[in-house]
This record gives C-alpha cells, sequence and structure tokens, in this order.
C-alpha cells in the first residue's frame, strides 16, 4: 500500500470509488468498472455474505529516474467499491477482467432467477 | 506555464441536468459570436470532460501521462502544435435503453480534450505513444538545442 505523505510523519491513504455501468442480459448482470493504471496481479474481488467487493492496491504513478515533476494531477490511490449482491446471483460462477483501465465483472444468474419460456401442452 | 485545466467528469450528473442545458445554451452562444467557425473545434467548452495529466521533465526527454480508460487506442488523438501539445478523442455515448441492458451509467463517454504547453521544444517526429491499462503515456524527445548545456566558466 502506498500512502501519500502530507507532513513527514503524516499519511494519508486516498481510496477512490471507481466510476461503474451495470448492464442487466437475461441471464447476467455485468459490471464495468474504470479503474485506470494499475495491473491486474493488484485487483482484488470478493464476495462476502452478501457484498461484492472489487479493489486494487495503490495504483503506481512513480516518476521514472531521471525524472521531474513539473506538473501533477495523477496521485496514488486505492480503488474500493462495494455492491450489494443478490440471492439471483450464483456465486460459483463469477468472471472477471481486466482490459484497458476497465475491470469487468460478469455475474451470472442462478438458473431459477433467470427468465424461463414455458411450453403450452396440448 | 499555461495547462488547461482538470475538469473532472460528473459524478452525479443528472442533478443538473437542467443547469447544464443553460450551460450548453450560453456555450453555444459564446462560440457563435465570439470564434469564427475554423476556432469552433478546438474550443474548450467543447468537450465533455478532460482527462488527469501529469507531466514529467527529465535531461532529454518530457513524458506526458493522461488517465483515458476504456479508449480503443485508435480513438486516441495526439497532435503538436508548436510547443502546445493536444490531446483528445471520442468515445461512443451509450444510452439506456433495454437493448444495451444498461441499467446503470456513471462511467463516461463522449468527447474529451486537453491542451497543454511543454515546457521545453520537443522533436515531434520522434514522439513515442503508449496506450496500457488505460493510460496513455507519451515520450516526446527534447530538440537538441532545448538541452541542458554545460558550459564551464573560467573564474579569473
Amino acid at each position: 500500500m502506498t500512502l501519500l505523505k502530507l507532513k513527514d510523519n503524516e499519511e494519508v491513504r486516498r481510496v477512490v470509488e471507481p466510476l461503474v455501468n451495470v448492464r442487466e442480459a437475461d441471464d447476467r448482470v455485468v459490471l464495468e468498472a474504470e479503474m485506470p493504471g494499475i495491473s491486474k496481479d493488484d485487483l482484488n474481488i470478493e464476495i462476502k455474505d452478501n457484498e461484492l467487493i472489487i479493489s486494487a492496491k495503490a495504483r503506481g504513478v512513480e516518476v521514472p529516474s531521471g525524472y521531474s515533476v513539473v506538473h501533477r494531477e495523477r496521485f496514488p490511490m486505492e480503488y474500493e467499491r462495494r455492491f450489494i449482491v443478490g440471492d439471483t446471483i450464483d456465486r460459483s460462477k463469477i468472471e472477471a477482467r481486466y482490459r484497458d483501465g476497465i475491470l469487468e465483472v460478469s455475474l451470472v444468474k442462478s438458473a431459477s432467477a433467470q427468465p424461463r419460456k414455458i411450453e403450452i401442452k396440448g | 506555464m499555461a495547462v488547461i485545466h482538470w475538469r473532472p467528469r460528473e459524478f452525479y450528473k443528472e442533478q443538473f441536468l437542467d443547469l447544464e442545458r443553460i450551460q450548453d445554451e450560453m456555450n453555444r452562444l459564446f462560440n457563435f459570436s465570439l470564434l469564427r467557425k475554423g476556432e469552433r473545434e478546438s474550443g474548450l467548452l467543447e468537450s465533455d470532460w478532460s482527462p488527469a495529466v501529469d507531466i514529467l521533465d527529465s535531461k532529454d526527454s518530457l513524458m506526458v501521462r493522461a488517465d483515458v480508460p476504456g479508449m480503443d487506442k485508435n480513438d486516441i488523438d495526439v497532435t503538436l502544435h508548436g510547443d502546445t501539445l493536444v490531446i483528445k478523442g471520442q468515445k461512443k455515448k451509450e444510452n439506456n435503453t433495454s437493448e444495451n441492458g444498461l441499467v446503470r451509467t456513471e462511467r463516461y463517454c463522449g468527447s474529451f480534450y486537453r491542451a497543454m504547453r511543454l515546457p521545453s521544444e520537443v522533436q515531434a517526429d520522434k514522439v513515442e505513444a503508449n496506450y496500457t491499462n488505460g493510460v496513455l503515456e507519451l515520450v516526446l524527445p527534447k530538440s537538441e538545442k532545448a538541452k541542458p548545456k554545460q558550459v564551464k566558466v573560467d573564474i579569473k
């Protein structure tokens, strides 16, 4: 965890809630969270009770050696956001991928929660 | 150094929609009366947001990094106009319709624009750009005359 130093002995942890888009289809719910500048290994997705937690360790905004800062707006920060997950989600079928700064979490609905076409007999 | 200020995306846009419409209308009026047609495109008010940017300086080159998550790299446009670097791009707007199933949209879409005056002269033909994990990183080698020179001065 990288901390932003304000004074010598004072450190502030910056936690940012990523912006998300949520899509819902018949069989799944997909979250897309904007988390630019982190590596896949720093991402953490867990489900605890009825909460889905997506988080990432502080993203690196290191200054490469030889460089000095002229202007800075991008700061080290952690990402974390929690979502309440309903009973209709099958917890064993959560998939995630990270591409171009977007974390996509796919939550599959359990079979009983999916729409079902009922055949008419006779 | 002149830097166009960072305008973070509006997180809770819906509450300000009415106000925004008035603002749009004002912007349109200003663009109409104060700028000639050719300049309208580069107007600062035309974009939906501006990404956060870092500018770093070294002996041989400058480095510029910008957070532009979820872009197709072909939709990012980087240009140098003299000593001004312009980063802009466009992402297709997605509306909340039943077709794409969007139930919540916080993520930005639309156009972004950022312009900054570079602290030293660079070789425009040797600029390298990389897009990884949603971060655009540009390395701009300095022109020979912009590099610091060490001159030994004899003290008599």
